[in-house]
């Protein structure tokens, strides 16, 4: 009993680093529509990136997740070189598609040319903390804390601010929004840096906790689009409850059918979801 | 009359390529036929992909689920009965048949989705696939299944070349056919098409099914030709991603677009692959960026539009 709810503990803190990973690339699905297939592979460099500026500086990914978030942003940058050609073609999400999928084998490949394959990752030593006689391990707890108010902070931005309003109102009908005076391009812009960028630092918060290796994108990917698809497409609370339900989920079913079944839990909802949601809007 | 030389010269082309791959396996090396092999399955495969991506408008990120289907059905078959080579048509048939059984229901599903939702279903479900595989020791699980170590690869190329020409001809049939009209009235506007009497879930699951049989094949054919499979290896969602390269390669929703990319994506890849091991796919990966930059409608398109003809 003791061991379940532990599991559970640290799956709840776990949703916290899917959620900000989840997030980025709604947000940039949501204002673009372009899928962008390489997100994972941003993940990667991001937690690569605190490694290494842990490494030589010993800085912690906690503090260095500024400076990774603003890398992340510029490569989400080159990003939106790559697929800005065809911003007004009708396969635009296929040829996006395509190119970054191109873009994501380019840097996993360089990744592992230049830095190895081998598992890397940042030790921190930090002293556990009991809450109800539960010992609960500071390490696991301090990303899921940082996850957690980037992603809130997100969400009063995308609320509140004018830049934020102009991106909700992109997302909703782009050329609506440019009448009404919104430069798309800056939409896009803001939108691929700033889902870029929280990449990176779901990256920088992961190589805490976890390993580090240059396959480890494409999992990424495919989670944060399971995510992304049972939030609903461009829903930025579902994102959310949605992190929070997979990453349970694959806890528990890790825990009951052993660790090999996880991924198990994420298909199946995702399966279950979309044909719901497919059924229910057949109703209407 | 111009146009008549045009369509001379080019059934001149296909009858004498088609003598080249039926001559090739007598006179060539191992080698050689391997290459020629794995450029007709990956035609074969990307010509399915298009089926439903090219003229249905229905991305499909889960392919491989179908290419993984025919291999464990295959397989299984195999190793359960110890049957023996002489049952590679049969046991390739019949991963045929699994796929398409199964692409037939899953569509009876999967269709009440489109668009990014149904993309992404069809990835679910290629994975949902892969964890069951890799986990029941009754499919091998992960260190799957082993198949009679025979040599088999005149027989694979064979194989390759029937399913290359038929799905050739399948295709080229079908653009003039009422089923390929239908598919292309539900990639304009599916509500219009089913508004005016088109039966459009039939022609999907249809659809659905021919896209999943060439891969069922192939996917049996390949689990002999290496005489052995694994969850990984059967349902990798980079297949599916080549399927989706080599078509926008040569050109999305063209008949002979998949097939030509094929030639050029495996020889390039040959290529880099044997000049550079390490960075082979960097260049790769760089290539397929350029080439969908400077030719988004894919080279054959391009080259079929320089040398005016019509685009097949």
């Amino acid at each position: 009993m003791e061991n379940l709810l532990q599991v559970l503990i640290y799956s709840i803190f776990l949703g916290g680093i899917y959620c900000i990973a989840a997030v980025g690339l709604n947000l940039i699905f949501g204002v673009m529509k372009v899928i962008n297939f390489s997100h994972g592979e941003l993940v990667m460099l991001g937690a690569y990136f605190a490694f290494w500026i842990w490494k030589f500086t010993g800085i912690t990914p906690y503090v260095s997740m500024v400076a990774v978030f603003i890398i992340l942003a510029l490569i989400g940058f080159l990003i939106y070189r790559i697929v800005k050609k065809f911003e007004d073609n009708p396969d635009f999400e296929l040829l996006s598609l395509v190119l970054t999928f191109g873009f994501a084998i380019v840097v996993t490949n360089l990744v592992r040319y230049f830095w190895t394959s081998r598992f890397r990752g940042v030790f921190l030593i930090m002293k556990s903390f009991e809450v109800y006689e539960m010992t609960i391990s500071t390490a696991r707890f301090l990303p899921f804390a940082c996850g957690l108010l980037i992603t809130i902070a997100l969400f009063i931005y995308l609320k509140k601010s004018y830049v934020g309003m102009a991106l909700r109102a992109v997302s909703q009908d782009a050329e609506a929004a440019q009448l009404m005076g919104v430069s798309k391009t800056n939409a896009f812009l803001i939108s691929l840096g700033l889902g870029c960028g929280l990449a990176g630092v779901a990256g920088a918060l992961f190589s805490t906790i976890y390993a580090v290796y240059p396959e480890m994108g494409f999992s990424f990917t495919l989670l944060a689009f399971c995510i992304v698809v049972l939030a609903g497409l461009g829903n930025f609370k579902g994102v959310l409850i949605a992190s929070f339900v997979l990453a349970i989920a694959e806890g528990m079913t890790g825990f009951a059918l052993g660790s090999g079944w996880k991924p198990f839990a994420t298909y199946f909802i995702i399966i279950i979801a979309l044909l719901v949601r497919g059924w229910y809007w057949r109703q209407r | 009359m111009e146009m008549k030389n045009v369509v001379s010269i080019r059934n001149a082309v296909a009858l004498l390529i088609l003598i080249v791959l039926v001559v090739l396996p007598f006179v060539m090396s191992g080698y050689v036929v391997s290459l020629v092999a794995s450029i007709l399955a990956a035609g074969v495969l990307a010509g399915s992909w298009n089926l439903m991506a090219g003229f249905t408008g229905y991305v499909s990120f889960g392919h491989q689920a179908f290419f993984g289907l025919g291999a464990y059905g295959t397989a299984i078959l195999v190793t359960s009965l110890n049957l023996g080579e002489g049952s590679l048509f049969y046991s390739i048939l019949f991963g045929g048949i699994v796929s398409a059984a199964v692409a037939f229901a899953f569509g009876y599903l999967a269709f009440i989705l489109r668009g990014p939702y149904f993309s992404i279903l069809t990835l679910g479900f290629s994975e949902f696939l892969y964890v069951i595989m890799v986990n029941t020791p009754w499919f091998g699980g992960a260190e799957g299944l082993n198949l009679p170590p025979v040599y088999v690869l005149p027989k694979y190329y064979m194989v390759c070349l029937v399913l290359f020409v038929a799905s050739f001809i399948f295709f080229y049939w079908m653009r003039q056919s009422k089923f390929g009209f239908a598919l292309s009235t539900i990639r304009q506007d599916e509500d219009a098409a089913e508004s005016s009497g088109v039966a459009t879930l039939r022609y999907k699951i249809v659809a659905l099914t021919v896209s999943a049989i060439f891969p069922g094949l192939i996917g049996g054919a390949y689990v002999w030709y290496i005489t052995y499979i694994d969850a990984v290896a059967a349902f990798n969602p980079h297949v599916a991603v080549q399927m989706i390269a080599i078509t926008m390669f040569g050109g999305l929703g063209t008949v002979v677009g998949p097939m030509i990319g094929a030639f050029f994506f495996v020889i390039l890849s040959e290529l880099l692959w044997s000049s550079m091991p390490e960075l082979y796919l960097v260049v790769l990966g760089i290539t397929i960026i350029f080439v969908i930059e400077f030719f988004p409608r894919g080279i054959v398109v391009r080259a079929m539009e320089a040398l005016k003809t019509e685009v097949v």
